[in-house]
């Protein structure tokens, strides 16, 4: 039996052409779903990372400001009522010899240092806890501070405030980081800056409260980089990244610091509990 | 309307004017374009000069099959060279070494074995061969990077090669069967046109993605 072979050899080129061309192609098509798989599952493992990081932050912001509110009502509540009962015991107190110059000299120190004492105490208990901001809300909360220093004379602080309806809507976790940045900044302030004066602009621009801040001293005089590291920008950065918002720091022009704090209005828990 | 009329249009005019496009784009680029990417881009300007040199002897009805010869070496060594710089910079001896062991066989095939009116048929398919194991290398190497793939320009113009050089090798092969010029010739030369095409585009869509720099990592 004879063997023949009839192949067209231009079929089957183009039959191997083709075959190769779909081997390939199929084989790029599979390598860029692979690493776009493998990218994917990179994010989504970063984000949970991230997500897991922020719970932390929250936690632990949150038990400091518990741990905070705690000292500070032991602080109010205790202390503050005993030094109270022995200004009142020194003042009931009916000496042998009434016209001592000693005795009244003693008893006039005595209540001047616990006068000092019961208003420290009052300061402490409210920087630790301010009731203020609980109790009446963010800017009655801001402007208490603001008076506080303006009448230590240490600071002249402006506040003007456009956003009172919004500021008062915040939820207090939103309000509590708020105040505490700002409280954080005018103790930067008071502390390194040099300033006399400070102003502190809160306004709206499309759903988002924005927050200026500027005072009047050296402004940043080392690089950003080692600013941002400090221990007070930290803790400023930590706070506005728990309740997503996002701050700018001016450049440095010669004079003066500039921050600008921007909170989305819609990342509020109440807002979005009731958009929700 | 006549094929071989259609098929002239194509494969003459319109497939070598669209090298212009990665070339205008390489161009437009090129202050951002990797090392690499420079020498395919002189490869593509390269290529298509040869390309009318090409024309020209076919339109003074003279025989083109040697060009083919010189036009393998000119390929190879472009394309080996491009990857040096994309591969690690140890490997980078062996490259020069196998562009210099390729241009001796290519010219020995040339002048002692495929010495005749015919197609290299020998050293063409295992210069794409090892063109193939180049971009299989890299697709294999960049596989595991953990960034979107159409981001590195490279992966396109990587892929361009590998679908034309794979496709092709079977055709490399089979060059002298196709010396005789009828319907399954003017198919098979089609087809290689239009990938042909097909790595063009890629090659443009990989120069224009260049207009950031550091598009492509480089392999250590």
């Amino acid at each position: 039996m004879q063997i023949t072979n009839n192949d067209n050899t231009a079929v089957l080129i183009i039959l191997a052409m083709l075959g190769v061309f779909l081997a390939v192609g199929t084989f790029i098509i599979y390598s860029i779903r692979n690493q776009n798989k493998l990218l994917r599952q990179r994010q989504e493992f970063q984000k949970a990372q991230l997500a897991h990081q922020k719970e932390l932050l929250k936690a632990t912001i949150e038990s400091q400001e518990n741990e905070r509110k705690r000292i500070g009502q032991d602080l109010h509540d205790d202390v503050g009522t005993t030094i109270s009962g022995l200004r009142l015991l020194i003042e009931m107190f009916k000496p042998a010899h009434p016209d001592d110059d000693n005795l009244k000299e003693f008893t006039q120190t005595s209540k001047s240092i616990i006068d000092k004492i019961v208003k420290d105490v009052r300061n402490i208990s409210h920087n630790l806890s301010p009731t203020t901001l609980r109790y009446y809300g963010l800017p009655a909360a801001i402007t208490e501070h603001c008076t506080i220093i303006n009448q230590s004379g240490k600071l002249s602080i402006t506040f003007d405030n456009q956003a009172e309806a919004e500021l008062q809507s915040l939820h207090i976790t939103v309000a509590t980081a708020l105040y505490r940045v700002l409280e954080e900044l005018l103790n930067n302030t008071i502390k390194h800056s040099g300033a006399n004066r400070a102003t502190i602009s809160i306004k709206m621009i499309a759903n988002n409260i924005v927050i200026d801040y500027n005072d009047n001293g050296k402004g940043i005089t080392i690089s950003h980089d080692i600013f941002k590291k400090g221990m007070g920008m930290q803790n400023i950065e930590s706070r506005l990244l728990n309740i997503d918002a996002a701050y700018t720091i001016q450049p440095y022009n010669g004079q003066g610091f500039g921050i600008e704090i921007t909170y989305p209005l819609h990342l509020n828990p109440v807002t979005a509990a009731s958009n929700g | 309307m006549n094929p071989q009329l259609i098929y002239d249009i194509y494969a003459i005019y319109f497939v070598p004017l669209c090298a212009l496009v990665p070339v205008y784009y390489g161009i437009k680029n090129y202050k951002f374009l990797i090392p690499s990417l420079k020498i395919l881009l002189n490869f593509i300007v390269v290529s298509s000069l040869i390309n009318l040199v090409n024309l020209i002897m076919i339109s003074r009805h003279m025989h083109t099959v040697k060009l083919i010869h010189l036009y393998t070496i000119v390929e190879f060594f472009f394309i080996t060279l491009a990857f040096s710089r994309i591969f690690s910079r140890r490997v980078r001896p062996l490259l020069y070494a196998l562009i210099a062991l390729f241009t001796i066989a290519c010219t020995f095939n040339t002048f002692f074995i495929q010495n005749k009116i015919e197609y290299n048929s020998y050293t063409r398919p295992v210069g794409a061969l090892i063109i193939v194991l180049y971009c299989m290398s890299y697709i294999i190497k960049t596989g595991t990077e953990e960034r979107k793939w159409t981001e590195d320009s490279f992966n396109w113009i990587n892929s361009g090669l590998l679908l034309y050089y794979a496709s092709g090798v079977v055709m490399f092969m089979f060059n002298n069967y196709l010396l005789k010029w009828d319907t399954w010739a003017l198919v098979i030369w089609t087809i290689i046109d239009t990938i042909l095409l097909i790595e063009y585009i890629l090659f443009a869509i990989g120069f224009y993605k260049c207009k950031l720099p550091t598009t492509t990592i480089q392999l250590s």
